[in-house]
């Protein structure tokens, strides 16, 4: 059993594992939203297909019931009037400073930023 | 018969039937356990008393109990090793987290159709454009837990897969008129029901199109054209199964029973209409189709090279197959025609998707070619082993309408 418990635990980080910590990013981002919240995706990437897809498509499901934007699209254009959109930013592996926002929340592999006010 | 016993005969029918049921009721009733288990209630009641009604007489219980006990144990092990894969974690598949598993989970957040979210998917992996019987399976689950978990979600995979085998088993058994020999197809077939892709629509998909594709064969059309409804319900690919279908009914002259797939058409027609009232966006007609197919039959080579390259894995499956479909060739070509026509259609449909793809052909094909020939394979092994095993004298037993 010890042994299905650790193949279980596997399992469940084998589609994160390219981004380590992403996972458990994204569920302390889940903890302290709410649904209907609208949450950029904040990543130290420049191309969709270069590791901002990944992040990205991983971070749907576990925050769903919120609106995640992302910054960068499928033909790699910026999009950072999304963060307009947002009130909530979730940035792995970094900390953009964004005017009109604050660090809410800061863990080992990433941070959580809350629209200000 | 006894209800009981009709009941047994039909229990893989009546399953896969009853999970279409299920997430179709989510799509009209509030997402309430009381209602939703109130209408499986009443629902049951009906189906109950129609299988007394339909109870005909007993069948003859063929001989040699013990040996098809000795076989039904068998394939029972490889399947109760599936569940034990199946419910290991949550689905960790990344169309799990992208499509099925995400539509499922924001549905629930919402406790309806998020029409809003399917419109603002910004990403081709979430195809907004996909049939939704398997997102509202999962949700009917929730919806009785009464919460969003996908621990042992993997346990829907495997009711789908004995469903499969359930009506596999009944199928062989009026084609080969023997208990032991059923019991042995359907242990053969318990890999190509149980498909390692938890979370995803193939296991669900495989289980209503193959069940439909035997049970269309021999001339069930209300229960197949039914089936045949719902695998369209569960992935865009059962859309092109009912031409198909059709196409192989007319090749063997079964031309009235074509109308008698209507309820195939009913079932999935409301979805496309409220699809194209929403204006989701189906990716392999996006664009220039015109121009993409006629580029990549100008330059096949990058497809071929494609197909060529993608290991489809089990070699000694094959080999058996292609040695079984070699020794039954004159069996195969007499009796089942319908299947042969209509795998072969539904087979260059798949090819045809991949000349249309908007994609990169390699990526297209290497992610997703062992998925779409798994579909395919249950029937056509199927009737390969009906035709290696069953009796001589048995005819088709639909062979014109």
């Amino acid at each position: 059993m010890a042994d299905r418990a650790r193949l279980a635990a596997n399992f469940v980080a084998l589609p994160y594992q390219k981004l380590p910590g992403s996972r458990e990013l994204m569920l302390e981002v889940r903890a302290r939203t709410n649904p209907g919240d609208v949450i950029a995706i904040a990543a130290p990437f420049t191309k969709w297909g270069q590791g901002y897809r990944y992040l990205y498509m991983r971070s749907l499901y576990p925050l769903a019931g919120r609106v995640v934007l992302p910054l960068i699209d499928e033909q790699d254009r910026a999009h950072g009037g999304n963060l307009t959109r947002a009130n909530v930013i979730a940035a792995y592996r970094c900390e953009p400073r964004v005017p009109g926002f604050e660090v809410v929340w800061r863990g080992r592999d990433g941070v959580l930023l809350r629209r200000k006010g | 018969m006894t209800v009981h016993a009709e009941a047994r005969r039909r229990g893989g029918e009546l399953v896969l039937i009853g999970i279409g049921v299920c997430a179709a009721m989510l799509g009209v009733l509030p997402w309430s356990r009381w209602v939703i288990g109130g209408a499986i209630l009443l629902i049951a009641s009906g189906v109950f008393v129609a299988l007394r009604r339909a109870a005909g007489p007993a069948v003859v219980q063929p001989a040699g109990r013990r040996r098809y006990h000795a076989f039904l144990l068998l394939a029972l092990i490889p399947l109760l090793g599936y569940a034990l894969y199946a419910t290991l974690a949550p689905p960790a598949e990344f169309d799990y987290l992208a499509d099925w598993g995400l539509k499922a989970r924001a549905f629930f957040e919402v406790r309806g159709i998020d029409w809003q979210f399917l419109g603002r998917a910004i990403a081709r992996d979430t195809h907004p454009d996909y049939p939704l019987l398997l997102p509202l399976t999962y949700d009917v689950i929730a919806v009785f837990r009464n919460g969003w978990s996908d621990a042992y979600l993997g346990i829907v995979h495997v009711v789908f897969a004995a469903a499969l085998l359930l009506v596999i088993h009944e199928s062989a058994i009026e084609d080969t008129r023997s208990r032991i020999a059923a019991a042995f197809i359907a242990f053969a077939l318990v890999p190509l029901a149980a498909t390692p892709w938890i979370g995803m629509a193939e296991g669900p998909f495989i289980a209503y199109g193959t069940a439909a594709l035997l049970l269309i064969r021999r001339g069930d059309m209300t229960l197949g054209a039914i089936l045949l409804g719902l695998a369209a319900s569960t992935k865009n690919e059962g859309l092109t199964l009912i031409a198909a279908v059709a196409i192989g009914l007319l090749c063997v002259g079964r031309k009235r029973d074509v109308i008698r797939l209507w309820p195939a058409v009913a079932i999935q027609l409301p979805w496309l209409i409220v699809r194209s009232l929403h204006n989701l966006p189906t990716d392999i007609v996006t664009g220039s189709v015109i121009d993409r197919v006629a580029a990549h039959l100008r330059d096949p080579r990058p497809l071929i090279s494609a197909l060529s390259s993608v290991s489809l894995g089990k070699p000694l499956f094959w080999i058996a197959l292609a040695a079984g479909i070699v020794i039954a060739a004159r069996t195969l070509v007499a009796r089942e025609r319908f299947i042969l026509v209509a795998l072969l259609i539904q087979f260059g449909c798949y090819v045809g998707a991949y000349v249309a793809s908007p994609y990169d052909i390699a990526w297209h094909v290497t992610y997703s070619w062992e998925r779409l020939v798994a579909h395919l394979t249950p029937a056509l092994t199927y009737v390969v082993l009906a035709s290696l095993i069953g009796p001589r004298d048995v005819l088709q037993p639909a062979t014109q309408s």
